[in-house]
């Protein structure tokens, strides 16, 4: 993740240090390679940090298996798909809304950051092996309990794999995960699957 | 309540937040902004860098308690933030409270 080909598309993302706490992707990256040692306290003390390097270490799983496959296919398509992976990670990373829990004690005001939810849905990744979250997405007023909430999900998928198998077991996992950590009224989770194609193949677009 | 009795108070239940079963770390409360603000201050030494991360203020008839938490992703959030707040009011006893908890990271199961 921190070659010289990739740099320049990390830079081109217009990641400024203060996405992540004064950090970069690039460094978060540097940091997974180090072992995260020495270490940095203001990455581990960051939440958005460390939502960040686990959706970086997930990638270097299943992602590294896909990017190998996509980058046999020319550099626009690499270029795009890496992109729109980190890109995901850093806006997922930040904190965002403030997501109440209910509670009929004026004296006690609980909740969860939109950031923390969005890495629970993110992670939800590991128990679907072959499918990887790019990009998560929470639509509805997250702050006012009981309003009807979207979520919005992209992922990309192996060639090969069934899509229809694979949302059906992200979309219950996320379910699952959300009713445990939140009290969000979801109404509906749409996955919008990227395949991606074997080396020689052709790519596929899919929903 | 005096600057050192707050930070004092502060440092304890610091401690005890840490104890409570499903929580996993403390986060500085605040923005990026803020805590440059506050990194900032420590270095002209108005603030410890390396101070609780606990927020306290004092009102009236109370005490107001902030925290962000990271807690265990195999127990419910809410659960694990009405078990600190009940560990934060028996420490505080009989003193009132009140608390504004919030997660702000999920460790994935194992």
């Amino acid at each position: 993740m921190t070659d010289d080909r990739e740099t320049p598309e990390l830079r081109r993302l217009g990641l400024e240090p203060t996405d992540l706490d004064g950090h970069t992707l690039e460094e978060l990256s540097d940091y997974l390679d180090s072992g995260r040692s020495p270490a940095d306290p203001s990455i581990d003390g960051s939440p958005g940090c460390l939502l960040a390097l686990d959706a970086l270490d997930r990638l270097r799983g299943l992602g590294g298996q896909l990017i190998d496959a996509d980058a046999a296919n020319g550099p626009e398509v690499e270029a795009s798909w890496v992109d729109s992976i980190l890109s995901g990670i850093a806006l997922d990373a930040r904190a965002g809304r403030r997501i109440p829990f209910l509670s009929g004690d004026p004296t006690e005001d609980l909740g969860i950051t939109e950031g923390a939810v969005r890495g629970l849905i993110r992670a939800a990744e590991t128990e679907v092996p072959g499918l990887l979250v790019g990009r998560c997405r929470l639509d509805g007023d997250v702050a006012e309990p009981g309003a009807p909430i979207h979520i919005t999900l992209e992922a990309s998928i192996r060639y090969g794999e069934s899509i229809p198998r694979l949302t059906d077991l992200l979309r219950a996992e996320v379910a699952q995960r959300l009713s445990v950590h939140t009290e969000l009224n979801v109404v509906g989770i749409d996955i919008a699957v990227r395949g991606l194609q074997e080396p020689g193949s052709q790519k596929e677009e899919g929903r | 309540m005096t600057p050192q009795e707050r930070l004092d108070l502060a440092t304890r239940l610091e401690a005890v937040v840490r104890a409570v079963p499903g929580v996993t770390n403390l986060y500085r409360s605040g923005s990026l902004v803020s805590n440059l603000i506050g990194d900032g201050a420590a270095a002209l030494g108005v603030r410890a860098a390396a101070g609780p991360l606990i927020t306290i203020t004092e009102s009236d008839d109370r005490i107001a308690v902030e925290a962000s938490l990271g807690v265990a992703g195999d127990v419910g959030s809410a659960v694990t933030l009405r078990a600190v707040r009940a560990a934060i009011a028996a420490a505080t006893a009989p003193v009132a409270v009140s608390v504004h908890l919030t997660v702000a990271y999920l460790h994935d199961r194992e």
